[in-house]
């Protein structure tokens, strides 16, 4: 069972920002927590779902997309070499 | 100082990460040799290697020509940072599935607090993550995990048993395991500090831990070693909150692409790139610095700017760095390496106007520009809209580059 399996929508937080990438053409765009919580039918659907039912949305395209969070903040750097 | 008297922390490092990556994208390369190069062609050397090619001697950081004499089978690939960014992205979130990140260090490292269920059992924790890795990921990705007191300690417990290893140093076990470790692989001791510790009869790991916290303070200068004597000794230690201070990129050029009129061209693209970061981290920004570096010597100059982050702003400063800088140099100058950074932060919400140059209209207007763009080049998932042109060098990444301390997003490579 992967991440996407465990995440509902709902679960998100607002400022959350997924990463749809599309497998065909690999058109990237964002999807923030506030859109998909807005969807009120979609507060249920695990990001596995979310990920399956998305399409890319470049004009003749329609191919799947692959769904990805990333980290929302910097790293933490080594001060003085001490992690 | 608090000093745990159980492991409390988990450092994770993965094993040659973008050779191991390239491994899982493409079958045929697994269980190769495999040695990651910045691009094709030209006098380079090798960023990453698999753990075949290890085996061979082969190393990070070795000429390209040094690895094929060691091993004649070594496959070069070229780097795909955009790659090693997704993959990032899906083991950090397969990670936290399992257990909650506290910091993640770098694009291979990261580390994270245990909870009491945890500290009882973090060989079945371990186990746990990499089992979710190898199902989830695939197996070509492997992981050292370290557990100690605290993070310092438990990534150089990780260090201990690679590829692939666990290793747990229990407080009450200390220092035994340390004591094995050799002096120059304890992070944070480099040559120079090894040359200035062996000045004082500091040779090994025993008679770094028999000194006092004043005395390691004393010999590095500051207040490093005095953290670094808490950190061995198993203290509940924390780097200190820095805040960001700049924003730049750097480019290679390319060996048939090192004219000054090309370095120009990678310079705006580069200055352009590091803007749009500014804007999204919410920041304006008050210096520009330029700096090229040639075969035998370097260039450098920096200019002041009012609190901007619009590309028009940044693009007239370069305009100015860059004629002042050439004007010296003859035109059959060939440069190596490009850089620009943008410096003097300030957030957003703490911006504050020159009264003296009144410029507010303008850089409004400047900046509803730059929101129409960033829009633009959002929507579509690429840049189709820029001030002036846009001429991406061979080999792309431009922006894109992976260092210690960066791991880029998705727009970077727009």
């Amino acid at each position: 069972m992967s991440w996407k399996d465990r995440i509902q929508v709902c679960d998100l937080d607002p400022a959350d920002r997924l990463e749809l990438l599309c497998r065909k053409c690999r058109h990237l765009r964002y999807l923030t927590g506030t859109e998909l919580l807005a969807r009120k039918s979609a507060a249920r659907l695990t990001l596995a779902e979310v990920e399956q039912r998305a399409k890319c949305r470049q004009r003749g395209c329609g191919g799947h997309m692959r769904l990805a969070m990333p980290d929302q903040g910097d790293t933490v750097g080594f001060v003085g070499g001490i992690a | 100082m608090r000093r745990p008297d159980q492991v409390e922390h988990l450092y994770l490092d993965f094993d040659g990460f973008f050779a191991s990556v390239e491994q899982l994208r493409d079958p045929s390369l697994r269980g190769r040799p495999v040695g990651v190069i910045p691009y094709e062609g030209g006098r380079t050397c090798i960023i990453a290697c698999s753990r075949e090619a290890k085996a061979m001697g082969v190393k990070n950081i070795m000429m390209v020509d040094e690895a094929l004499r060691l091993c004649r089978d070594l496959i070069l690939v070229p780097q795909r940072p955009d790659l090693y960014r997704r993959a990032h992205n899906a083991l950090v979130s397969e990670i936290a599935s399992v257990v909650p990140i506290d910091q993640v260090k770098s694009i291979d490292e990261l580390s994270c607090r245990l909870d009491n269920e945890q500290r009882d059992d973090p060989a079945g924790l371990a186990h746990t993550i990499k089992r979710t890795i190898r199902y989830n990921i695939g197996a070509t990705i492997t992981c050292s995990i370290g557990f100690a007191a605290n993070r310092h300690l438990a990534k150089m417990a990780g260090a201990t048993e690679k590829p692939d290893g666990m290793t747990i140093w229990r407080p009450e076990a200390m220092p035994a395991p340390l004591l094995r470790v050799p002096i120059d692989d304890i992070p944070g001791i480099g040559k120079a500090m090894q040359t200035r510790l062996a000045r004082v009869g500091i040779i090994d790991v025993t008679t770094l831990l028999a000194t006092q916290p004043k005395q390691l303070r004393a010999l590095w200068g500051n207040v490093t070693g005095e953290r670094m004597w808490y950190a061995l000794h198993g203290y509940a230690i924390d780097p200190p909150h820095t805040e960001r201070g700049m924003f730049g990129h750097a480019r290679v050029m390319p060996p048939d692409q090192r004219s000054l009129a090309d370095a120009h061209s990678v310079a705006r693209l580069l200055l352009i790139k590091a803007a749009r970061r500014v804007r999204r981290g919410g920041y304006y920004c008050q210096s520009l610095m330029l700096w090229l570096r040639g075969y035998d010597r370097g260039w450098g100059q920096e200019t002041s700017l009012p609190q901007v982050n619009d590309d028009h702003a940044v693009l007239t400063a370069l305009s100015a760095l860059w004629d002042r800088i050439v004007a010296d140099l003859p035109p059959s100058t060939r440069i190596l390496r490009v850089g620009v950074t943008l410096g003097n932060l300030t957030p957003a919400n703490a911006r504050q106007l020159d009264f003296l140059l009144a410029d507010d209209t303008e850089r409004q207007k400047w900046e509803a520009i730059g929101q129409a763009t960033d829009g633009l080049n959002a929507k579509y998932g690429k840049t189709v809209v820029s001030i002036g042109p846009w001429e991406p060098p061979k080999g792309g990444n431009v922006g894109g580059k992976i260092s210690f301390t960066r791991i880029p997003s998705g727009e970077d490579f727009w």
